[in-house]
């Protein structure tokens, strides 16, 4: 059918040109031939229907590039980002503490380490270079004249980019030339009046208190995955005089591909010290991390502008130190208020890192310094471990065996994949929810001759006692516990038992476990015997709703494994993790039985 | 009534408007009315069997099909092979690409003194029984 007006607003050649066609054939139109192919009119529709095309797909990127939600080129959304103040975060460099001792030969009392001093380490084949970021100065041990040195170092080489300012060019830039840069390392040195004055500049984060005297300089995201330097107007912050040399040095580092090195050697003598003992790593090196990704950007960037670099509400910690600390995989803050018993003036930050091991105590302390500074007066934040709580897995199912031919074994690996599976996926980060039914629902499509699933959650904690001692702790599951419900039992693991019990133990000389007894009390009772089930010692209560555990005096002789696991049924199948809590279903912790069937 | 049929008898009919118009090929300007030439009827169809034997396949925006690649066979030596060759290269691009024309015959002669190739097309619009005649003269520019 004819049409008297164009519609132009597709996105595929077939349907600008339809539309076109359908316009020159409305019957006041002198051309009637744009339906056949040959005729000139239909050539002149096709030049006019792919320009349209052209110019569609064009302004449609052009729109689609113009918002921070929508844009895919990196340069539109760190330019986006540039606009909310929000620097990308650079390459970061891994970092390692190295300790080792130098034995001078020459009765040497004081040792500088200069900035740049050189390490290698090898990891997976590929050699790194391992560098100083200062200078450090060391004094030999009085007694044995040996430098026992303790050395932070960051992966990477030093570069340096020089640029002659001139303030005849309007908006002269200062880039840095290698995206691999590692921004926290850059150090930016203006040299004037022919080397007469050095002035070294260092970075601003604010406008707050520049004047036209302040040495500062401002960062921000370039092209092509680089970085830029601006100076000052002389209003805020110092403008370098015409003429002036600007050097600006930086460390190019490899990300996370030298993470988990740990065996290091030095390159050549240190201050012509070449007796140098063998050097340990106080950890694996961690920390390092390529730039962030463009989904990174776009959820930091409105984040960061929102608490404008400030951690006042528990989401801000959360988000400034993710932004700020690429090795943290997860955080989760939350107020004293909330702890059990409350502590006022606190902010508790619970941090999982990708190390797999927390944050150590290094990492715990850079962290609470950085949240100071940003933090309200009188709030105190507090780095806390991650409280893990495991899950038992347990599941049973039946399998129609007319109509597959896989075996047992292949139905239990898939369905242990599974769960392994869901377990990373859904529950990888703090104030996550194990979802029964979803779990369920997931398991049963894992193979089309499944017919039921059976699936049973046992959630644990671990209790490390101090042996041979009045022990006491405070075990916060976070969530309801059921105390009527009546389980089955196994080797290790009492019957008739409630919402609380463990493993076994040894008990004044008794193997024991510990339970509650339906009526918020902690008991140790015995296991095994005629006298089975039997209460030995009150050790603690329970509080039902709140699934605290409190035990206090618990004096033991020994347990079983490396820790005492103590299970709780939970009030919910589904349960869900809070505060600081971390929780994770192990491979080790999942059991599935298979039984075959004939539907 | 008589008046009356005379009167329809010698008074002048409105001239029938054209079936088929298409945009003249040079863009040229009608001399009165100022506005562009528009070619008709069997004159539009010889156009556009001109334009389809002179595409080549491959040429066409998002429509790789559309064309005769008649131009491929100048470079081969003149037999009867290659003379049937682009005759049904004429025949399958007249038969897909339009359906205007009818063709009666396709005729081609070899000028090897100017190293061209000459067909004539003869073919009827199928609103019309009259035969229409469509010569092309195809040479190597290079």
């Amino acid at each position: 059918m004819a049409n008297n007006s164009i519609n132009l607003v597709g996105l595929d050649f077939e349907s600008i040109k339809s539309n076109l066609k359908s316009y020159l054939q409305r019957s006041e139109s002198p051309f009637k031939d744009v339906d056949f192919e040959g005729s000139n009119i239909s050539n002149l529709v096709d030049v006019l229907a792919y320009n349209t095309y052209l110019n569609n797909y064009y302004l449609n990127v052009v729109a689609s590039e113009m918002f921070l939600d929508s844009a895919q080129l990196r340069d539109s959304v760190v330019s986006h980002a540039k606009s909310l103040n929000y620097v990308p975060r650079s390459y970061r460099s891994a970092h390692a503490t190295l300790n080792f001792n130098i034995t001078p030969d020459d009765g040497l009392q004081a040792l500088i380490i200069p900035k740049g001093t050189s390490f290698t380490t090898k990891l997976n084949s590929n050699t790194y270079s391992f560098v100083t970021n200062e200078n450090s100065s060391h004094v030999a041990n009085n007694d044995t004249g040996i430098f026992n040195i303790n050395l932070e170092v960051y992966e990477g080489s030093y570069f340096i980019d020089t640029y002659v300012f001139d303030s005849s060019i309007e908006g002269q830039r200062f880039i840095i030339s290698n995206p691999s840069v590692d921004t926290s390392s850059i150090t930016v040195d203006v040299i004037e009046n022919s080397g007469a004055n050095l002035y070294n500049y260092t970075l601003a984060t604010s406008l707050l208190g520049l004047t036209e005297n302040s040495n500062k300089y401002f960062l921000q995201g370039a092209e092509n995955n680089q970085y830029e330097i601006v100076f000052g107007d002389n209003v805020s912050g110092r403008k370098p005089k015409s003429g002036a040399v600007i050097a600006i040095q930086y460390r190019v580092c490899s990300g996370s591909l030298p993470n988990g090195a740990r065996l290091f050697d030095i390159d050549g003598p240190v201050q012509g010290q070449a007796n140098v003992s063998s050097i340990t790593a106080s950890s694996p090196a961690y920390g390092g991390a390529e730039s962030e990704s463009l989904s990174a950007i776009k959820f930091n960037a409105v984040r960061y502008y929102q608490n404008q670099e400030r951690a006042v509400t528990a989401a801000d910690y959360e988000t400034i130190l993710m932004s700020n600390f690429p090795e943290i995989d997860a955080a989760s803050a939350f107020g004293g208020e909330e702890a059990d018993p409350p502590v006022y003036g606190k902010v508790f930050i619970a941090v999982d890192t990708n190390s797999g091991q927390g944050a150590t105590e290094f990492q715990k302390t850079t962290y609470k310094d950085f949240l100071k500074t940003r933090s309200s007066i009188s709030i105190d934040p507090v780095i806390v471990d991650p409280d893990y709580l495991y899950i038992d897995c347990n599941v049973n199912t039946e399998y129609n065996i007319n109509v597959t031919s896989i075996k047992s074994s292949d139905i239990e690996a898939l369905i242990k994949s599974s769960v392994s599976s869901f377990n990373t996926t859904y529950l990888n980060g703090f104030k996550k929810t194990v979802n029964y039914s979803s779990l369920v629902v997931q398991l049963s499509g894992v193979h089309p001759s499944i017919s039921t699933i059976d699936l049973s959650l046992s959630p644990w904690k671990r209790l490390l006692p101090t042996l041979n001692t009045d022990y006491s702790t405070v075990i916060d599951f976070g969530f309801a516990l059921s105390n009527h419900l009546y389980i089955s039992y196994d080797d290790f693991i009492r019957a008739n038992i409630q919402a609380v019990y463990s493993t076994a133990f040894t008990y004044n000389g008794v193997t024991c476990t510990l339970q509650d007894d339906n009526d918020g009390n902690l008991g140790i009772y015995t296991v095994e015997g005629f006298e089975e089930n039997t209460l030995l010692a009150k050790i603690g209560t329970v509080d039902y709703v709140k699934g605290i555990l409190n035990i206090s005096k618990f004096n033991i002789s020994s347990f079983r494994n490396a820790f005492i696991k103590i299970y709780v049924v939970p009030i919910s199948k589904s349960i869900t993790t809070t505060k600081n809590s971390l929780v994770d279903i192990r491979d080790s912790d999942i059991t599935v039985t298979a039984t075959a069937i004939r539907v | 009534m008589a008046i009356v049929i005379r009167s329809q008898k010698f008074t002048p009919t409105k001239k029938e408007k054209a079936t088929y118009s298409d945009i003249s090929f040079g863009f040229t300007i009608h001399p009165n009315t100022q506005d562009l030439t528009v070619t008709t009827d069997e004159e539009a169809v010889k156009m556009s069997i001109r334009n389809l034997l002179l595409t080549n396949r491959g040429e066409r925006f998002f429509n790789p099909k559309i064309g005769s690649d008649i131009r491929s066979l100048l470079f081969e030596n003149y037999t009867l092979s290659t003379e049937n060759s682009l005759k049904s290269y004429v025949e399958n691009v007249v038969k897909n690409y339009e359906p205007r024309a009818n063709i009666i015959s396709v005729d081609v002669n070899n000028y090897i003194d100017d190293d061209a190739i000459g067909i004539r097309i003869t073919f009827s619009t199928i609103n019309s029984l009259s035969p229409v005649d469509l010569d092309l003269f195809i040479t190597r520019v290079r």
